[in-house]
């Protein structure tokens, strides 16, 4: 256990201000345990004894309100900490960690962590600081619920389409969303807009009940949170919910622009985030959709016949929707691991610098999409899941100065 | 067959067909209106330098937005007179321009990639089609073609769920080189498609 340990708990920051012998120290106490997908570590309710390290996979953080209905808290990745409030505390587990992928962690026993920082003011700070990051997190998460509860707030709404078919659109936003629903637990929503093959539940491997096409769209007008659960998907390993366009082909003639109108203001008021993968073409639908885009992003592969989709999609959408301010932008991904054109050359022919260049994922993009698991869950240190994250990251960062710009619209509008 | 062989490109946004072929189209189905192709669609074609004869559907997303059904019958019956094969390239809809053009198809070739999502929606279109469409299965050819290098699941998969064999497997092309193995398989599609009759 020691050598390997220590070198990983060098990389926690946590411990980053310990010296060798202490890490050594740590490492010879803790104690390797595994789980497999879905697998309780503890339960909301029991007594606290042990605080983990995730050495690998995904913990999930879930606490059950008193009506009884779960909330998704945080997901916790490699190099970070669970169950430490418990410990510090003395209170029992205030929430549930469950596996959100296979994992392996490290436990420390409650004698050996007193003994640990009953030696060590600063590792105490760091927990304290650690605890409190949490916990403001989750405050804020509480008063962002309340402002989206009397609709005062619309979540950011980020398209994804593509001029030509087979760009990986469909893959792009279902990582992207995927990525963004481990931050913001239960508040990100991806909606499945393809009106004739929808190839997002396959992608996540869930099985959607209903679709946009079964409900009206004065109907879907007068939904609150918990009633509009009904109709989305919740992929139970991210927590993303998915609002599928249609089960069957034959519903797409159903869907109308009232639908989408309707769709997107009820999602915009309970979720922080929105992701539209919107299929090809300029129909009533799809350019409902992109009309109320904060984001759009053009997803194009580097040839000839995608420069010229993009920039007649982008003056289209310039033209025939008079959006304010642009809001497309270009994202080059790279489905294949040939190029006709190299990325300045596309940024040049486009006139405009790509957002992100999403380079060729090889294999793992086609086991992903036959596991029904995400690329940027499944293989998260890909090169191609990493160039994702970058893109979510920025997205939260977007939504992050948006929600301070808009607070402080409302303190000097108050 | 050079001048015997036309390919439409009835894509309703772009003229891919065009590009890749790097031939120039100054007209298109589109831009005709509500003017009707009637006998002859000389004055839309351009010839690439194989011979073969370019015809697309609209070479803007509005003028694809002008392309009706009528549109494509009055083409498709003038393509016919003129040309012993012609080739349309549908796009990913069942708009009424694409599924005239499969009505009067006398073979329907159905592209399968190697994704458990092109399987599901391969199996939908072979319900549509039989069911709303109508159309005879013996019309249907099944290829299995590899776009990329990776595969999610085999031919075999493939046939065993779909219950459907292919007529062929194309492999994946690289960069292009032009005695590749997709070159020589592309080759056998076209002897295949012009030596097995079709019924009128």
């Amino acid at each position: 256990m020691s050598d390997k340990t220590a070198d990983f708990l060098r990389r926690v920051d946590l411990f980053a201000r310990l010296s060798e012998g202490e890490l050594r120290k740590i490492a010879h106490a803790l104690k390797e345990r595994r789980l497999d997908r879905n697998q309780v570590l503890f339960r909301q309710g029991d007594a606290a004894n042990s605080l983990y390290l995730v050495e690998s996979g995904r913990m999930r953080i879930a606490a059950s309100d008193r009506s009884g209905r779960e909330k998704v808290l945080a997901f916790v990745g490699a190099g970070e900490i669970v169950g430490e409030m418990g410990l510090l505390s003395g209170e029992p587990r205030s929430a549930t960690a469950i596996a959100a992928t296979d994992a392996r962690l490290l436990q420390l026993r409650g004698s050996d962590f007193d003994a640990l920082i009953a030696n060590n003011l600063d590792l105490m700070r760091d927990l304290a600081r650690a605890v409190v990051r949490r916990r403001e997190a989750t405050q804020q998460r509480a008063i962002e619920e309340a402002v989206s509860d009397t609709s005062q707030r619309y979540g950011l709404v980020t398209t994804l389409c593509s001029p030509r078919g087979g760009a990986g659109t469909s893959t792009l936003a279902t990582n992207l969303a995927v990525a963004l629903a481990q931050r913001s637990p239960d508040r990100v929503a991806l909606v499945d807009q393809n009106v004739l093959f929808g190839h997002i539940p396959l992608l996540l491997n869930v099985t959607p009940r209903t679709s946009l096409a079964a409900i009206s769209p004065s109907s879907l007008r007068q939904l609150d949170r918990e009633t509009l659960e009904f109709y989305l998907t919740t992929h139970a390993d991210s927590s993303l919910r998915v609002l599928s366009a249609v089960v069957r082909p034959e519903e797409g003639e159903l869907v109308t622009a009232e639908h989408v109108k309707a769709a997107l203001d009820v999602l915009r008021s309970q979720f922080v985030h929105v992701i539209i993968d919107l299929s090809r073409g300029f129909s009533e639908v799809n350019l409902t959709a992109i009309e109320a885009t904060t984001n759009l992003l053009l997803v194009c592969t580097p040839d000839r016949a995608a420069v010229r989709g993009a920039v007649q999609s982008a003056r289209i959408f310039r033209d025939l929707l008079h959006l304010a301010g642009d809001p497309v932008q270009y994202v080059l991904n790279h489905p294949s691991p040939y190029e006709s054109l190299s990325v300045a050359q596309m940024e040049d022919a486009l006139n405009a610098r790509c957002v992100e260049v999403v380079p060729f994922g090889g294999e793992a993009v086609a086991r992903a999409a036959l596991e029904g698991n995400p690329l940027v869950t499944r293989w998260p240190g890909s090169a191609t899941s990493k160039s994702i994250i970058r893109l979510a990251d920025k997205l939260e960062q977007q939504e992050a100065e948006r929600g301070y710009a808009s607070r402080a619209l409302e303190t000097v509008s108050a | 067959m050079p001048e015997r062989v036309a390919l439409m490109d009835l894509d309703l946004l772009f003229d891919d067909a065009a590009l890749e072929l790097d031939v120039s189209v100054s007209a298109s189905l589109g831009s005709l209106g509500s003017e009707l192709v009637s006998r002859s669609v000389s004055g839309l074609e351009v010839e690439h330098g194989s011979g073969l004869r370019v015809l697309v559907a609209a070479t803007t997303p509005e003028e694809g937005e002008r392309v009706t059904a009528t549109h494509v019958r009055e083409a498709l019956l003038a393509l016919k007179r003129q040309f012993l094969v012609t080739v349309l390239d549908c796009g990913g809809t069942f708009s009424e321009p694409t599924l005239a053009a499969l009505d009067m198809s006398d073979r329907v070739l159905v592209i399968c990639t190697p994704e458990l999502v092109t399987l599901r929606d391969v199996r939908e279109c072979q319900r549509l089609f039989g069911q709303a469409l109508h159309l005879e299965k013996s019309r249907m050819v099944y290829l299995f073609n590899h776009p990329l290098p990776s595969a999610g699941i085999t031919r075999r998969q493939f046939e065993d769920a779909l219950e459907q064999r292919m007529l062929l497997e194309i492999p994946h092309g690289g960069e292009g080189a032009t005695k590749s193995a997709f070159t020589k398989v592309i080759d056998q599609l076209a002897r295949e498609l012009v030596a097995t009759p079709v019924k009128s």
